[in-house]
């Protein structure tokens, strides 16, 4: 009852619809705050997405960490208009990979010189030689024939993989035999 | 090197995660920390400083008021505001990268938001060419004079369609890709 009467002295209460600057800086703020929790949340949970688009697409280190910062600020962009229609993985995916493929002009190469170069641990070097082959694999196939591997190691049916790329499902399933060729 | 699914699949899941804290994270929520964003500011920042002093110097050099009709100048002036707006707008198209259901259908809209830009850069551009060529009826004068402004606009007008016309081409490339 003590509630309702508020309620109803609020209605009547001359002014009492009016909002402050202030109050409405405080709703702004407090909004953007409850905004970019959520996204850093969403991002710690799946930054492995961005890492892996971003050693998919890039040869060298540097461009790694430009098209990161891309990835996210295109992320971040996009998170108010994600609806929960699909899984916060799939979408970022989506972004992710857009972005990569937008973005990220070609294979370029690069020469960086050093003075010196590290010497890594005989351990550490046979895994670098093993994930650098392993990647070489990535860098020799067209943007989209990466995207879809990408998503196939993440274990999406062809289906899915349809959806998030654009391509049919025929398509990605000849594309598919062509890459295991 | 061959491998299995299996093998490729542990490799995949095994690619470095390194730690970002939240901070460098909020910081990649701001378009002036990204790289490829700031170079594009200078620019647009460049092109929006020379369009302004290049309208001014017309107006002043050639003491636009004081001749023909005052629709003309009014024109010269929305004819720079319009290339100035132009300009912001492709800035933002390229900044803020659109995403839609699909990557495809995100590259489609991309395309077309490049041809607009294509469109509204020459229409401005050829705009901006006409307005002068009126004002050239009305206030007569130095020839050499107004084929150097003509000059300036048409290469203007042509730098600015040859970058949408680029990044139109390189999109509609990626999207032949699809197709392949």
């Amino acid at each position: 009852m003590a509630l309702m009467a508020d309620a109803a002295s609020a209605l009547t209460t001359p002014g009492s619809w009016t909002i402050s600057k202030d109050e409405m800086n405080t709703t702004v703020g407090n909004h953007r705050e409850i905004h970019e929790k959520s996204f850093l949340k969403a991002i710690e949970d799946h930054k492995g997405i961005i890492f892996k688009i971003c050693r998919l697409y890039c040869n060298q280190r540097s461009a790694e960490e430009d098209l990161f910062q891309e990835i996210v600020y295109q992320l971040w962009k996009a998170f108010p208009s994600y609806r929960n229609q699909s899984a916060v993985s799939t979408w970022m995916y989506s972004v992710a990979i857009h972005t990569a493929i937008k973005t990220f002009k070609g294979n370029r190469i690069k020469l960086e010189l050093t003075e010196k170069l590290p010497d890594l641990p005989a351990e550490e070097q046979a895994s670098v030689g093993d994930e650098d082959a392993f990647l070489r694999f990535f860098h020799g196939l067209n943007k989209i024939d990466r995207a879809i591997v990408a998503l196939m190691l993440e274990n999406y049916s062809r289906p899915e993989i349809a959806t998030i790329t654009g391509i049919s499902e025929k398509a990605v399933t000849m594309r598919l035999g062509r890459l295991k060729r | 090197m061959t491998m299995t699914f299996e093998e490729m699949q542990e490799r995949w899941n095994a690619i470095e995660v390194k730690p970002v804290s939240q901070e460098d994270l909020l910081k990649m929520t701001y378009a002036s920390h990204l790289p490829r964003i700031q170079k594009m500011r200078r620019r647009l920042f460049l092109e929006s400083v020379f369009s302004i002093v290049f309208g001014a110097l017309v107006m002043v050099m050639l003491d636009l008021f004081a001749y023909g009709p005052l629709w003309i100048t009014f024109a010269f002036i929305a004819g720079v505001v319009l290339y100035i707006f132009s300009n912001f707008l492709g800035y933002h198209y390229l900044v803020v990268l659109p995403q839609r259901a699909s990557i495809r259908l995100s590259l489609v809209e991309f395309t077309s938001r490049m041809k607009s830009m294509e469109i509204l850069s020459s229409v401005s551009g050829i705009f901006m060419s006409l307005v002068s060529i009126l004002i050239m009826e009305f206030r007569g004068g130095n020839l050499l004079m107004w084929s150097f402004v003509l000059l300036v606009l048409l290469t203007a007008t042509g730098l600015s369609t040859r970058k949408w016309s680029r990044q139109l081409n390189e999109t509609r490339d990626i999207l032949k890709g699809f197709d392949d």
